[in-house]
């Protein structure tokens, strides 16, 4: 071929990819229709690690890999797995409150069909929640959202169909935050997911906006889940609910099929009962898309099933690993001046919050002593020029003009639609464009001194908050490390974050597993909904108050 | 890309704009874009969202969020946008 025609092809095919990535785009519910499936390359089957003695007593306890072990040994069938999730479905969903759909039939038919089906699968028979706003052939996905109330799309997101093909079946579609902003509630703001470690006591909120995901997970209504990420709500029910989650770096996992809130900090990843379930999830979801080009180009997909290692393996770490903490990660309430600050009408809820922050101290302290002890070096670092103004909350707000692009139409057709969200997207609409390219540009010089002035003194670093690794695009883990019962007088798993330079997600998992292996919190499973409120909650079978999420909530809270 | 250090904050201007004047702004905008906020109730704490919260948040965004990021300077010829800066590694670390 000439080199003019050459030319003339990489520029067709670069118009024809555009083109599928501007229809894609297009956010009336109606022109999803438009939009198809990605036409993905077989992924190839990643072996599954060995499980280690299994303890578990019921079908539901099993962690991902002890239950995909039993499926490939022949020792449990994916009907019987399925039909243990229905059953505590049945039984339990409506105290928890962690679906919006279940779709019992397909699963069923699904699970007779990998019963017998031949070959190797990654996730044969595993029972998967999937957050509701990942596209799903023929299953309604709403976001919790009036504005895709009757939506259907005709094809699977691009993750969701990788775990599919693997052997994943669809338990159903869990509840979110309205649009994946704020903590799961209705499009009016009426809360609905409650923690799995609180079901009656909302002070202890089961983190936004991926809520029903982890308490699916949690709860043991699911194996594993899917999330999304663009300001923490990947991390943080992870955090609430004592599991480990991963929020992977920008382009890692295809987004083609997920209802966007921003081009430029969604991410989306698994939520799982440990490192290695998580391992396996990412190893599944992750690899470049050619319907999102922003999986394309990138260094190739880490053996992260590798990184997590054995069940026998010791928690000593095989290669040495510089653990950073930043200034503040080990700080003490200030018992004075939060009395000072206290509203007289919150008195419990800010008693609460003080209890757990004396708690999450000692166990931030303990995190690191383990660590220590595995033969990781603590490094205390210095944080970099401008980091509050560059990760304070104007910065962060660089994001809001992207979703008002987006949803433009919406917004014009009617902004009741929107419900309890609405005020962001509006806000979106405010900021002056040379202030939005004025934040982009920041955020490379951020990234630049994370790099720079953090990640050459360390491998990784302990975080207080997803801001600002999710701001640029770098890789977190959440994981467990320890329990307080102080707060709201049940225990209630206390969570830490790591994160990483870019594409480095098995360096964080191979870390997290490590630890995993020297400490049980991740294996702790809360009490059933009934031994919170003897007799049935509600009476209609929820438990405790279905409180509300104020507009104001949704700006100080929300994605 | 070598990493351009000619950056900062300079003192923030405190805006001297009143309730009034923001929210005469903030319709002029809205209502350029076609976006109609008259279809809220006026003053509903019950309902999911009405004009006198949507206006005092847009007022309190508008009084904080412009002002901080325009106040950090910025070297001309330093780093362009950086729509995806942890990909950007993969061409440039």
């Amino acid at each position: 071929m000439d080199e003019v025609s050459h030319r003339a092809l990489v520029r067709r095919r670069f118009l024809e990819r555009m083109g599928r990535i501007s229809a894609a785009a297009v956010l009336a519910p109606g022109s999803f229709a438009r939009t198809g499936a990605s036409a993905l390359e077989p992924h190839p089957v990643p072996r599954l690690p060995e499980p280690g003695p299994i303890q578990a007593t019921a079908l539901v306890d099993l962690t991902l890999v002890e239950a995909a072990a039993l499926i490939r040994r022949g020792e449990i069938s994916p009907l019987e797995l399925l039909r243990a999730y229905l059953d505590r479905i049945e039984r339990w969903d409506g105290a928890y409150q962690a679906f919006n759909t279940v779709t019992a039939e397909p699963a069923l038919a699904d699970a007779r069909r990998l019963g017998v089906a031949p070959g190797r699968l990654a996730l044969r028979g595993m029972p998967l929640a999937i957050k509701d706003n990942y596209f799903t052939a023929g299953v309604p996905t709403t976001a919790n959202s009036l504005i895709f109330r009757d939506f259907v799309p005709a094809f699977d997101a691009t993750a969701w169909a990788r775990l599919h093909a693997a052997g994943g079946i669809l338990l159903g579609k869990t509840q979110m935050g309205p649009l994946a902003t704020t903590a799961a509630t209705t499009p009016e703001g009426i809360a609905t997911t409650v923690n799995a470690w609180s079901p009656a006591d909302r002070r202890a909120g089961p983190g936004g906006s991926s809520s029903g995901s982890a308490t699916a997970v949690a709860g043991r209504l699911a194996v594993a889940a899917t999330g999304t990420q663009t300001g923490g709500s990947i991390t943080s029910p992870s955090n609430a609910q004592g599991l480990t989650g991963i929020k992977p770096t920008m382009g890692r996992v295809s987004l083609h099929g997920i209802i966007p809130l921003t081009y430029t900090r969604d991410h989306v990843g698994p939520l799982a009962r440990d490192a290695r379930d998580a391992a396996v999830m990412l190893q599944v979801m992750a690899g470049p898309d050619p319907a999102d080009p922003r999986t394309l180009g990138l260094p190739s997909v880490p053996d992260y099933i590798g990184a997590v290692g054995r069940f026998d393996d010791p928690p000593e770490l095989a290669t040495p690993v510089r653990v950073g903490i930043l200034p503040g990660f080990l700080d003490e309430p200030d018992d004075e001046e939060r009395e000072a600050d206290r509203p007289p009408d919150e008195p419990d809820r800010e008693r609460a919050a003080r209890e757990r922050d004396r708690a999450t101290a000692a166990a931030r302290r303990a995190l690191l002593a383990r660590l220590e002890e595995m033969g990781a070096d603590i490094v205390e670092l210095d944080a970099p020029r401008d980091w509050d103004t560059l990760t304070g909350g104007a910065f962060n707000d660089v994001r809001l003009p992207e979703r008002s692009e987006i949803f433009l139409e919406e917004l014009k057709a009617d902004v009741r639609r929107f419900g309890v969200s609405l005020s962001p997207w509006i806000n979106g609409l405010l900021l002056p464009a040379a202030e939005y390219v004025r934040g982009q540009r920041a955020r490379l010089i951020l990234l630049h001194r994370i790099l720079d002035d953090l990640f050459t003194r360390c491998d990784v670093v302990a975080q207080t908050r997803p801001f600002p690794f999710d701001m640029v695009g770098l890789p977190l883990i959440a994981f467990p490390i320890g329990f307080e019962g102080a707060s709201v007088g049940v225990p209630r798993p206390i969570g830490a974050l790591l994160g990483a330079p870019p594409y480095e997600e098995d360096r964080l998992l191979a870390l997290v597993a490590a630890y995993q292996r020297a400490t049980d919190w991740h294996a702790r499973r809360p009490a059933e909904p009934d031994t919170f409120t003897p007799g049935g909650g509600n009476g209609d079978g929820s438990f405790g108050g279905r409180g509300r999420v104020d507009l104001f909530d949704v700006m100080e809270l929300g994605e | 890309m070598p990493h351009q250090e000619a950056s900062g904050r300079r003192p923030e201007q405190e805006s001297g704009l009143t309730d009034e004047q923001l929210d005469a702004w903030i319709l002029a905008r809205l209502e350029s874009l076609g976006v109609d906020l008259s279809v809220l109730p006026e003053g509903d704490d019950e309902a999911p969202a009405d004009r006198r919260r949507i206006l005092a948040s847009a007022r309190r965004f508008l009084r904080s969020t412009p002002g901080t990021i325009a106040a950090f300077e910025l070297d001309p010829l330093g780093p362009p946008p950086g729509v995806y800066p942890s990909e950007m590694t993969a061409w440039t670390r």
